[in-house]
């Protein structure tokens, strides 16, 4: 169609018309089609031409009416498809489903669960694996650590100096930055908090490619002492601190008793995910290097990120900075000696706390669905025997084989494609839920929604799902031709063989994924199990939990902190209920864990460098924290009240590094000297106390020397108060206590221990709920499968069961029969399963807890139940076959 | 078939000479998205036929032939039909016209 160019305009744009309808004409009739609006669109071209009647109205009126080839175009196509055999299927498969509204309505919500779970389990995997981060050029930012050469995989944090001389040196980078987490006190709220917040070198915004949403990022002069009075806004913070106020660019905050000016507001799909707690930091400032953080190559408390150069490969940067560690190890051995640079990928880095439950999850749903399909292709297989004259009756009268294949699959389309419908008003329900868990871990998933790329998916995976249900039944007929249908009217002895072979092949694979799914369930519960039992060295019942941070102007030094202390303890002894409280550093479960790490060594030992020196944690406590945590004394005593600031130095140690230290004898009395934050304390063993877990349960308790408060006032202490009833109802009390001594004083966590030590493993409980369920779905499906097998196989064998009898059978030796032909496929998919599982399941160790992923009992006990389930569901068509009068069964059909 | 007020004007410009489509459109002032849909229906349901023009005609005036609808006897029976049911319709409003004048709107 095309036209010379020279064409006037008028005509032009007809035929633009009409190449726009063209293609929505049937193939059939399009090339006739084409050629009648063209003449005629031509002819009145010709017409108007020859009388020289060139008014526009004449040319408008002939777009107009070349403009109804569009309709007329519509109209064809809407003709053509009304005719066309699919949409005459897809009816015929609406009605059909409609005879058997309960049976296809189940049909339908079975595979809509597991089409749902597996659109709601994609949706996060395609968002934390498969698509772009909301950053630019994300592919190229990495996050740095600093770790040990011996143990590559434990990432920790930056030390300030071990940073500077990395930004110094690198050439692999774009840019290069860090950041420090921080907490701002923010007294113009109802009460006195701690905004979360972050100190951030210069580059940090550029580093993760994020662009202010509103007013700007820091200038390069802002990173020096007395520019610094600068703040950027999380969105968040925005909205809570000023009311989502559209001016807020140049207002002030008043954060730590100082003005700050607001310079820019970041965008609310920020999330710095290199530090801890990424989705709650408020306050952004810019980070002042102290003089003493140049040579910081110690505490690691920044985190990096950095953004490749152009045309560096990932290896090569981690070269370069394997071998500046290499040059910084010789030039600082007291810090750096055994220390290395680790880059990982920021996505890498993101997808860690969730990359093994997803793909767990995902796994478990996608076996569901195939469990629901396997059940819906042996539902329609049934079915379709029951028409098999149906069938027959078609094809004797002329239906091609295939005609009647495509029936089959139409059918199944269409009840895949219902399922669908309703699997994604599931998906959009669940994922609510489930993003609330997981964007707990990686808070960027807190944007997945269902979009286009998900309702590709689920139309991907709906026309695969109804292929794979549709496929079975369609094979099966396609083996059976018109005149055999057409014999078998009155059902063979029993039943055709291939249809059957499929059938039992259904119910191997049906009993098999259910198992796999069962002991993965199993495993997990039994972990969660195995480690609620597990002995956290404290008993958790009836602790109330408050931090505080007693640093600023009123804490300028020991004296004060320790009257703030003593003042608090009366207070809170003088509240109902409150049984005792106790103070320390290092609060178990506590999210802000302080773990002050140090070397040590033992007085009389031949000490070794001080490279090598081995490292404890090092806590400040009182002993009523002992005694309210319930934990064990082992041998000698608690501080005592002499135990004051000029007394000799005393300190507990943790049967840990009692047995560590002192295999088999007795510390006390021994003296240890401790690095504390850079000074040297030697101290007197006095006691010895259980072992904690500090920040989970499946953590390993870590080696620990406590030094008593009275003799060490430190400002970062957590009151432990032990209650006599209920220490939620007590916590409000208690902040009201400590807001009466000091109103300005923000309180970092306020909870129960209780709380704290269940939200340490919500993640868990949550995938073991998820696959716990999906299991019992698996499970639930795999019998009724077994069931609806053996209803159909009994049924259609009613007049061979008839003819046993008639001939002297008994019942028994009849429903032994049944039963066994049953579960002779049981145990094969049984033996599959298990096979299975032992295979599959190492690939969820990493998230077991005190069990073998090749667990015995576990196993044994979920292939007992799957057994006793499908006996049941053997016996009951089983024993309906029985009650077959044999009359009437010889009469029948 | 429905037998509208436009399929009528489209019996019977075809019956009154009208064979192509444009022409049609013409006659009965309807728009083509209307008239060419209810050409199908026609030639569908056999009350129409079509063919092409001849080549030379066309070849004449320079232009692709154009194609040639016109009435079988089923479509002219069901004009004859039609229009003496329009007829009878004419003849009550021209008895009653207050009481079935449209209303405006």
């Amino acid at each position: 169609m095309d036209r010379p160019s020279s064409d006037p305009l008028v005509l032009r744009i007809c035929w633009w018309i009409l190449r726009i309808a063209r293609p929505v004409v049937p193939r059939t009739i399009r090339e006739q089609w084409t050629r009648e609006w063209e003449a005629e669109v031509q002819h009145r071209w010709s017409t108007l031409h020859r009388r020289h009647d060139t008014r526009w109205q004449r040319q408008a009126i002939l777009v107009r009416q070349s403009s109804g080839a569009i309709a007329d175009a519509a109209f064809l196509r809407q003709q053509f498809t009304a005719d066309l055999d699919i949409v005459q299927d897809a009816r015929y498969a609406v009605r059909m489903l409609g005879k058997r509204p309960v049976v296809s309505a189940l049909a339908v919500v079975v595979l809509a669960l597991g089409l749902g779970g597996t659109i709601t389990v994609f949706s996060t995997i395609d968002a934390l694996l498969l698509r772009d981060l909301p950053y630019t050029d994300s592919g190229r930012i990495v996050t740095v650590w600093q770790t040990e050469l011996t143990r590559p995989d434990e990432r920790l944090g930056v030390a300030p100096g071990a940073f500077l001389d990395w930004r110094a040196r690198t050439k692999s980078f774009a840019s290069l930055a860090a950041a420090e987490p921080f907490g701002f006190d923010y007294l113009e709220g109802p009460e006195p908090i701690s905004l979360p917040s972050a100190l951030v070198t210069e580059g940090f915004f550029e580093s993760l490619g994020v662009q202010p949403a509103r007013g700007r990022l820091f200038l390069p002069e802002e990173y020096t002492e007395g520019r610094a009075d600068v703040v950027v806004l999380s969105h968040a913070a925005w909205q809570r601190r000023f009311g989502g106020d559209e001016g807020v660019i140049g207002k002030t905050i008043r954060l730590d008793g100082r003005v700050y000016r607001v310079a820019g507001v970041l965008p609310s799909t920020f999330h710095p995910n290199v530090l801890p707690r990424a989705n709650e930091q408020e306050i952004w400032a810019p980070q002042i290097v102290e003089r003493f953080e140049l040579d910081n190559r110690r505490g690691r408390y920044w985190s990096a990120v950095g953004q490749l150069a152009p045309g560096v490969t990932f290896e090569q940067g981690q070269a370069e900075l394997a071998t500046i560690s290499r040059q910084l190890a010789r030039e600082y051995p007291r810090t750096m000696a055994s220390m290395t640079a680790t880059m990982v990928p920021l996505r890498q880095y993101l997808a860690r706390p969730l990359r093994d439950p997803l793909t767990l999850l995902f796994f478990a749903v996608v076996m569901v669905l195939l469990i629901a399909c396997a059940n819906i292709a042996s539902l329609l297989i049934a079915r379709s025997v029951e028409r098999q004259r149906e069938f027959a009756v078609r094809a004797a009268i002329g239906a091609g084989r295939w005609r009647l294949v495509r029936q089959m699959l139409v059918e199944a389309a269409v009840l895949t494609g219902l399922a669908c419908g309703v699997g994604l008003a599931l998906a959009s329900m669940a994922m609510r839920t489930f993003i609330g868990f997981t964007s707990r871990l990686v808070p960027q998933l807190a944007d997945v929604t269902l979009d286009t790329r998900l309702l590709l998916f689920a139309v991907g995976l709906t026309a695969a799902t109804s292929l794979l249900v549709g496929i079975w039944p369609a094979i099966q007929l396609s083996r059976v031709g018109a005149h055999d249908g057409l014999k078998e009217t009155g059902a063979g002895l029993t039943g055709s063989m291939p249809r059957r072979r499929l059938a039992s092949g259904l119910v191997i694979g049906e009993v098999a994924l259910a198992l796999v799914l069962l002991t993965g369930a199993g495993l997990l519960i039994r972990s969660f199990v195995a480690l609620s039992r597990v002995d956290p060295g404290f008993v958790r019942s009836n602790i109330a939990v408050v931090q505080v941070f007693a640093y600023g102007d009123r804490y300028r030094n020991d004296a004060q902190r320790l009257v703030f202390f003593n003042q608090t303890l009366e207070r809170f002894h003088g509240q109902p209920g409150v049984v005792r409280v106790g103070l320390v550093s290092a609060m178990p479960f506590v999210p802000a864990d302080i773990d002050i790490r140090g070397g040590y060594r033992i007085e009389g030992r031949p000490a070794p460098s001080d490279v090598e020196l081995p490292a404890t944690s090092l806590t400040v406590a009182t002993s009523e924290f002992f005694q309210a945590m319930r934990i064990p004394l082992r041998r000698g005593r608690l501080f005592s009240e002499t135990d004051r600031e000029n007394a000799p130095q005393v300190a507990i140690i943790n049967d840990l590094l009692a047995s560590r230290e002192w295999p088999g004898r007795n510390p006390i009395g021994e003296r240890i000297t401790v690095n504390w934050q850079g000074k040297w304390r030697t101290m007197e063993i006095v006691g010895v106390v259980g072992r904690v877990r500090h920040t989970g349960l499946d953590l390993d308790p870590r080696p620990e020397v406590f030094m008593p408060l009275w003799q060490l006032p430190f400002g970062s202490m957590t009151f432990v108060v032990q209650t006599s009833h209920d220490p939620a109802s007590a916590i409000p009390a208690l902040k009201a206590r400590v807001w009466d001594l000091d109103p300005t004083l923000p309180l970092y966590e306020t909870a129960t221990l209780d709380a704290l030590v269940s939200r340490s493993h919500a993640p868990r409980r949550f995938v073991m709920q998820i696959v716990g369920s999906l299991s019992a779905l698996a499970f639930a499906l795999a019998a009724i499968g077994i069931y609806g097998m053996m209803s159909v196989s009994t049924m259609q064998r009613t007049r061979e069961i008839g003819v046993r009898l008639a001939i002297g059978g008994s019942r028994i030796s009849i429903m032994r029969m049944v039963i066994r032909e049953g579960m002779m496929l049981v145990v094969v998919g049984v033996v599959i399963g298990v096979a299975a599982a032992l295979v599959l399941s190492r690939g969820i160790a990493a998230l077991l807890y005190g069990i073998s992923p090749t667990d015995v009992v576990t196993l044994a006990a979920t292939t007992a139940l799957l057994l006793a389930a499908a006996l049941l569901a053997c016996y009951l068509p089983a024993r309906r076959a029985t009650m077959v009068d044999p009359l009437t069964a010889l009469r029948a059909q | 078939m429905k037998i509208t007020y436009s399929t009528v004007l489209v019996l019977e410009a075809l019956s009154r000479g009208y064979h192509y489509g444009f022409d049609i459109i013409d006659a009965t002032s309807l728009p083509s998205g209307t008239v060419y849909p209810i050409l199908r229906r026609f030639e569908n349901e056999g009350l129409v036929t079509s063919e092409w023009e001849h080549q030379e005609l066309a070849q004449r005036e320079q232009r692709p032939p154009r194609r040639y609808y016109a009435l079988t006897a089923d479509g002219k029976a069901l004009l004859a039909e039609t229009a003496a049911r329009y007829r009878a319709a004419h003849e009550i409003t021209r008895r009653r016209p207050r009481a079935l004048k449209p209303s405006r709107g």
